[in-house]
């Protein structure tokens, strides 16, 4: 039957994307300023792996190439990769949830609302306080729920949530939260560029702790958003015809808005403001896997996944040595693609 | 219970939208398998009617009975099992396959963690082939033509597999062939499967040859509810549309055949 071997030809497909994650994982390991060499490397993840390890006898090798390759890159790659499947399956959810292609995971406002918190947080010298980045991630987080609340509270029309309300609403108070964030940095010019900084979003300062927090939350919650994808299959492509099927269309938006609103509150809170991958991840899975959000939302959360990775690593070792903003490195080699891949699917429409 | 139970009853149905009252106070009951038609002028409140029964509309006061229970008091799923809606809209700009959007039909059914089977990709494929789009599976939605949709939402609405379908205005945007080939797809599974098919029409003459019943709104208000040649008299259409009418008997069913007198002729 050709309908289920079509639906098993995607499961393949993206089992053989999942691999190509993980290779690329180990390939970005090996990439870097500090010249540590592929195979050094590569024997230094080999013996990590319990049992083979001691074969290989991982002793011989630099312990400072040890700690870079180990605590150092590692991490950061295990956070890119989960932080850019929650944006990328966050993103494909809202576009389908508001039926508008160019809803990303921001579009509520959320990274603002992030924003705000970590600019007083820098701004007020309150980084330093604690740990490493300080009450930045607090500060953050509480500033993209409370930004959520507000925007949930705007658009709320008798219990129900009106997509082109929580729309307007979330843009609103998102260019209401930067001009806010705009004065800060006026006012406290010393503090410009860490502000600056830390909008432009990255993931350098990744530990083991932040990897160990932010990757089950990324599982949990792209398998979250899964489990919702036919009803988002059907609320997408008409909410009438979705509610006459039996969808519980508001709870469903309701349900996965929170859940989407909070995944994004926690990334944002961790590495600040990465554009793109959401946006334009799910329209690459899209066009390579169809509308179906069953295929499509797995597809861009590990398509969002390898996309960050890539990007990240190519953050930190184009420019020695200095660090690019990954933000700014997912835009300068994703568009060009997202361009390539539109004019592909014109050109096939045409035919 | 010593009556019979049926399909729809609407007992003193009134709503409201945006505080403007559409529907003041209708009743009528539906008989199982029958065919019925909802005609009336534009802006009567045949959708909305339409809408609360599908209950996408919560009636202001009076009450829907589906199978002798209110629709408040089903669950969404139960809903959807009892009863399809095809909505006038059936715009869609997203790109799902053509089979895809017809398995949704089968939406009711499935579990959270279910995935369609033999026997859902069975219910589609029949209602493919009954309303002729079958051959349109490997499409895209966004690719076919407005008339190609209709259908397909219609096949949508069958593979639901409900004893009641509602639908509004299922064939405003086909060409003759295909209003008759979907009109007859309709009345076939009245006769054959019982079911019953409650369908907004603007064309008259479709709604006399293939109801069994007609409603007629003007206004918010049920009109006339009866056979064809009890609703469609000229005095009636002359009071709701304002237009003056000849009407025949069609040759072929008996069944009465309006044809509408030019509108300047009236005015002099």
């Amino acid at each position: 039957m050709s309908y289920f071997q079509k639906k098993l030809k995607y499961n393949l497909l993206l089992l053989i994307a999942f691999g190509i994650l993980v290779f690329i994982m180990l390939i970005s390991c090996t990439i870097g300023i500090a010249d540590i060499g592929i195979f050094n490397a590569l024997k230094i993840l080999v013996s990590k792996i319990p049992g083979i390890g001691l074969l290989i006898g991982g002793d011989s090798i630099n312990s400072t190439y040890k700690m870079i390759v180990l605590d150092i890159r590692m991490p950061r790659i295990v956070l890119a990769a989960a932080i850019g499947a929650i944006l990328a399956a966050v993103g494909g959810c809202f576009q389908g949830l508001f039926r508008n292609p160019m809803a990303d995971p921001y579009v509520l406002g959320i990274s603002n609302g992030a924003g705000l918190g970590a600019a007083i947080a820098i701004a007020f010298g309150m980084d330093s306080i604690l740990w490493g980045a300080g009450m930045v991630p607090f500060l953050a987080f509480a500033g993209a729920l409370t930004t959520t609340v507000v925007v949930y509270a705007i658009a709320n029309v008798g219990g129900r949530l009106p997509s082109a309300n929580l729309l307007l609403s979330g843009v609103a108070v998102g260019l209401f939260e930067y001009s806010l964030i705009t004065i800060l940095m006026i006012l406290r010019r010393d503090k410009i560029e860490g502000i600056f900084m830390w909008l432009m979003g990255s993931v350098n300062a990744a530990s083991w702790q932040q990897a160990a927090f932010l990757t089950p939350i990324a599982i949990i919650g792209v398998i979250a958003v899964c489990l919702f994808a036919r009803d988002l299959n059907v609320i997408s492509s008409n909410e009438e015809t979705a509610r006459s099927l039996g969808v519980k269309v508001e709870t469903v938006k309701k349900l996965l808005l929170g859940v989407c609103s909070l995944l994004i509150a926690v990334c944002v809170s961790v590495s600040g403001i990465i554009g793109f991958v959401g946006l334009v991840v799910p329209h690459c899975a899209r066009l390579i896997t169809g509308s179906d959000h069953r295929v499509m939302l797995p597809f861009s959360a590990i398509g969002g996944a390898i996309f960050l990775v890539i990007c990240d690593t190519l953050a930190r070792s184009l420019m020695p040595p200095s660090e690019l903003p990954v933000g700014a490195v997912t835009s300068l080699f994703g568009a060009p693609y997202f361009i390539y891949l539109l004019i592909k699917s014109k050109k096939k429409v045409r035919q | 219970m010593n009556k019979e139970t049926k399909p729809i009853e609407a007992k003193n149905l009134t709503c409201s939208l945006g505080g403007c009252e559409i529907l003041s106070g209708i009743n009528f009951t539906v008989e199982k398998g029958k065919f019925y038609s909802i005609i009336g002028p534009n802006g009567s409140g045949k959708t909305t009617l339409l809408r609360t029964i599908a209950a996408a509309v919560k009636p202001e006061s009076g009450e829907l009975l589906i199978d002798n229970i209110s629709v408040c008091g089903l669950k969404e799923k139960e809903l959807a099992r009892k009863l399809s809606y095809v909505s006038q809209n059936t715009n869609s700009d997203v790109d799902f396959n053509v089979l895809d959007y017809v398995l949704m039909g089968r939406y009711p059914y499935l579990g959270l963690l279910q995935r369609e089977g033999e026997n859902d990709l069975a219910y589609a494929r029949r209602s493919m082939e009954i309303t002729n789009t079958w051959y349109l599976r490997e499409k895209k939605l966004d690719e076919i033509s407005g008339g190609e949709r209709q259908r397909v939402v219609a096949a949508r609405a069958l593979t639901q597999d409900t004893p009641i379908i509602l639908l509004d205005e299922p064939i405003s945007q086909l060409d003759i062939h295909h209003q008759v080939e979907l009109m007859d797809t309709l009345d076939s599974m009245v006769e054959k499967h019982g079911i019953t098919v409650v369908a907004v029409l603007h064309d008259l003459n479709m709604a006399s040859q293939y109801s069994d019943f007609i409603i007629l709104i003007n206004k918010g208000k049920a009109v006339k509810c009866g056979s064809p040649d009890e609703v469609l008299s000229k005095d009636i259409i002359l009071e709701v549309y304002d237009m003056e009418v000849q009407i025949l008997k069609n040759p072929e069913t008996d069944k009465p055949l309006i044809i509408p007198s030019k509108y300047r002729k009236r005015r002099l």
